[in-house]
């Protein structure tokens, strides 16, 4: 259920039943999943998950990128233009590869898919891990 | 010798008679010492069909040469047996500062015999060394025990003691050192209490001699720098711990939830390791001579399970969490410091209690059974006052301590326990990742990640990647890493260490520590003579290749979510190959030509 804040008198809202407050219309939940989906190979809206060491220079664990990129190395590029070159030296330490960082789209490790040439989809999920170990 | 300190410390806890005897060199250069050298003498002294809680069963803490050296990490040592839970041969490592102590007091191994007629502790005092009365300690938790030993014996003594699980012969019972540390798995901690024996305690005054001072220095110097300079062991897990894995291992779909009925736990990232940091975390802790430092000191100010203490590692995050359904750090938190307190091996015991709620899901058991303790799915207050009373021996924690294989098979459930050879698996989906799951099936201490950490290459790409996915190749990779890890395991370094550096380091180390000559091959190859070894005895105990497996659910049950949705393990696939590269015979017995190779007799 998506929540009107006060804007009650927006089209989009309507009054939700059985309460005093308004929710988004279903109609216009329906056709921002349709926009997102007609829109998706000019607009990228992947969701952006940093863990561990990273969370110390991106300030949170999570995040949606709207900008373009059409492969994980473009993504890669932005962020390290965003993030610095603190991010880059865990995620690139090389400038080319992902080194021993962990960068995982929907749950696959990149090294094992195409690599930096791996192509992202409209909703791909990318988690991007320092190097790490345990057990 | 250098390295070694060359003798060896016999107690028979029937007579009382104490003895020591010279460890013979050439012994000590091909087991080399620790899990090694300990299997070895149990193996010639002890017969594998024995029944493990008996006093003719032994039990030995052993060192290895590196063992309180300057060397990066070199603070553990092992405690091997035949284990009650397994019924295979044990070895069980632990950190801390009590395996050096050991060292410093004269001794490379520490043998026990016998049965105690009342409960005692030992008293290591270099040279001179007693048998005390203990009946006063007995019933005590380890905390309360650790502190009347130093009062009695050295307030600089390191002691190494059960907890009300060891006594009450609990099957998944831990022995605890340094009041945290845990020689956890396999059972170590019956061992000990069905010899009567409540603790050991030894302050030593000497030091380990080193062959090649000038060489020694410049190896150790060359891998502490590797080590600083890696991320992993440099930075990450003392930042973050080993609970760090949580988010990966879910986010690649192997973190075992709801007693591996899934792969994938939503909240996961409550329990996981950043929280942890930014939460209860109150100082990273090292053990003797370490600088990787990822032990975590905590404390838990949530008035419900409010105490100190050290952990959670990652294994027990996700034991008594995801695994069982539950996202409350504080109450994971708390089950480890009761662990800890009662002695008590954490993987075992969540994973009991994870088997346990999957009973009571499916209505094989009720409250009825449990003593009213609603061991739904989620629960955590119920999963930590389970914890309680199996430590204590009560109530429904009397059939809880025996371990989800027995606990199950009393319902007539075996199938719902994730053992192998009856040991709890840790926290790797092996649905998820195909390695690791021939390794937990031909791991020797039963379910086990630490005797073949493939996870580090499949996962983690450390120090190199490959796909977590296939089948090919894994064979190799797991009889590699078993290798290795046997031989790390028996010089009484860190297993951790080998995140940053490698065999050619160890065998450097090894050859100026020990002056005999180490190539990173020689190194390689104890650790293979070891496995097989290990082998050996569980198959004289009666072990064969049916019992090399893994629990149905694994391998015909697709995981239900998560990024590795739909997956199986493929075990049949990797096992046959992986026999023969260990020339084993296809039912999974080392051959005769195998045995001479590695200078072992059948």
């Amino acid at each position: 259920m998506l929540w009107c804040s006060d804007r009650t008198e927006d089209p989009t809202c309507v009054k939700a039943a059985g309460s005093d407050r308004y929710r988004v219309s279903a109609h216009v939940v329906w056709l921002g999943a349709t926009v997102r989906r007609t829109f998706a190979g000019s607009v990228e809206f992947v969701l952006l998950s940093y863990f561990a060491l990273l969370r110390n220079v991106t300030h949170t664990a999570e995040e949606e990128w709207k900008r373009p990129a059409a492969t994980l190395g473009d993504l890669l590029a932005d962020l390290v233009a965003k993030y610095g070159a603190q991010f880059a030296s865990w995620v690139m330490p090389d400038g080319k590869g992902a080194g021993l960082a962990l960068i995982l789209v929907d749950g696959h490790d990149s090294r094992s898919l195409q690599g930096l040439d791996t192509p992202l989809g409209p909703e791909s999920k990318i988690s991007i891990f320092p190097p790490l170990a345990g057990g | 010798m250098h390295g070694w300190v060359g003798k060896i410390l016999r107690v028979d806890l029937t007579s009382g008679k104490i003895s020591t005897a010279a460890l013979d060199p050439a012994l000590a250069r091909d087991f080399i010492g620790a899990r090694g050298l300990g299997t070895k003498f149990i193996y010639d002294e002890v017969d594998p069909k024995v029944d493990p809680l008996s006093p003719k069963n032994k039990l030995i803490f052993a060192s290895g040469p590196m063992t309180g050296s300057f060397a990066p990490s070199a603070g553990r040592f092992d405690v091997v047996t035949k284990g009650p839970l397994t019924d295979t041969i044990a070895a069980s490592n632990s950190g801390g500062t009590w395996g050096p102590e050991l060292k410093f007091a004269g001794y490379d191994l520490l043998i026990l015999e016998g049965k105690a007629a009342k409960p005692v502790y030992l008293w290591i005092q270099d040279d001179k060394v007693e048998i005390r009365d203990a009946s006063h300690l007995w019933g005590k938790e380890v905390p309360e025990t650790t502190d009347l030993l130093y009062a009695e014996t050295a307030d600089d003594a390191k002691v190494a003691c059960i907890g009300p699980a060891g006594e009450n012969l609990s099957l998944i019972a831990a022995i605890m050192n340094d009041r945290h540390r845990a020689a956890g798995r396999t059972g170590v901690g019956a061992v000990m209490g069905s010899k009567n024996l409540k603790a050991v305690a030894v302050r030593g005054t000497g030091a380990v001699t080193i062959a090649d001072n000038k060489a020694f220095l410049a190896a150790v110097n060359r891998a502490s720098t590797m080590l600083k300079e890696h991320p992993v062991s440099g930075t990450g897990l003392r930042l973050y711990g080993t609970d760090v894995l949580v988010n990966v291992m879910n986010s690649v779909g192997g973190l075992p939830t709801g007693n591996f009925q899934d792969g994938y736990f939503p909240t996961a990232d409550k329990v996981g390791g950043e929280t942890l940091a930014a939460t209860l975390l109150q100082r990273p802790k090292g053990c003797f001579s370490c600088i990787i430092s990822c032990g975590r000191v905590t404390k838990v100010t949530n008035p419900k399970y409010q105490g100190e203490g050290e952990g959670p590692e990652y294994e027990t995050a996700w034991g008594f969490g995801p695994d069982c359904r539950i996202d409350d750090l504080d109450a994971v938190t708390k089950a480890n410091y009761y662990c800890n307190e009662l002695g008590l091996d954490t993987i075992s015991m969540a994973s009991t209690i994870a088997c346990a709620m999957e009973m009571f899901q499916k209505g094989i058991i009720g409250p009825k059974d449990t003593g009213g303790l609603d061991l739904s799915f989620g629960n955590a207050e119920a999963m930590v006052e389970a914890v309680r009373l199996t430590g204590l021996g009560q109530g429904f924690g009397k059939k809880l301590q025996l371990g989800s294989w027995r606990l199950a098979s009393l319902y007539g459930h075996p199938e719902l326990s994730m053992t192998v050879k009856k040991q709890e698996m840790p926290a790797y989906d092996p649905r998820a990742v195909q390695g690791i799951g021939l390794h937990y099936a031909t791991s020797n201490r039963g379910g086990c990640h630490v005797r073949g950490y493939t996870i580090s290459a499949e996962v983690l790409g450390v120090p190199f990647k490959v796909d977590k996915d296939t089948t090919d190749g894994k064979p190799a990779l797991v009889a590699a890493f078993q290798n290795l890890t046997a031989a790390i395991d028996s010089s009484g370094s860190c297993l951790f260490t080998s995140f940053g550096i490698g065999a050619p380091e160890y065998s450097e180390l090894m050859t100026a520590l020990t002056g005999f000559t180490y190539t990173a091959e020689d190194f390689l190859k104890a650790g293979e003579r070891i496995y097989n070894l290990e082998r050996m005895f569980n198959l004289k105990s009666g072990l064969t290749a049916k019992d090399d497996t893994l629990p149905a659910r694994l391998l015909n049950e697709p995981l239900v979510t998560g990024a590795s949705k739909g997956s199986v393990n493929h075990l049949a696939e990797m096992l046959p190959e992986y026999y023969g590269l260990r020339g084993w015979s296809a039912e999974g017995v080392p051959t005769g030509e195998k045995l001479s190779e590695l200078a072992l007799s059948a």
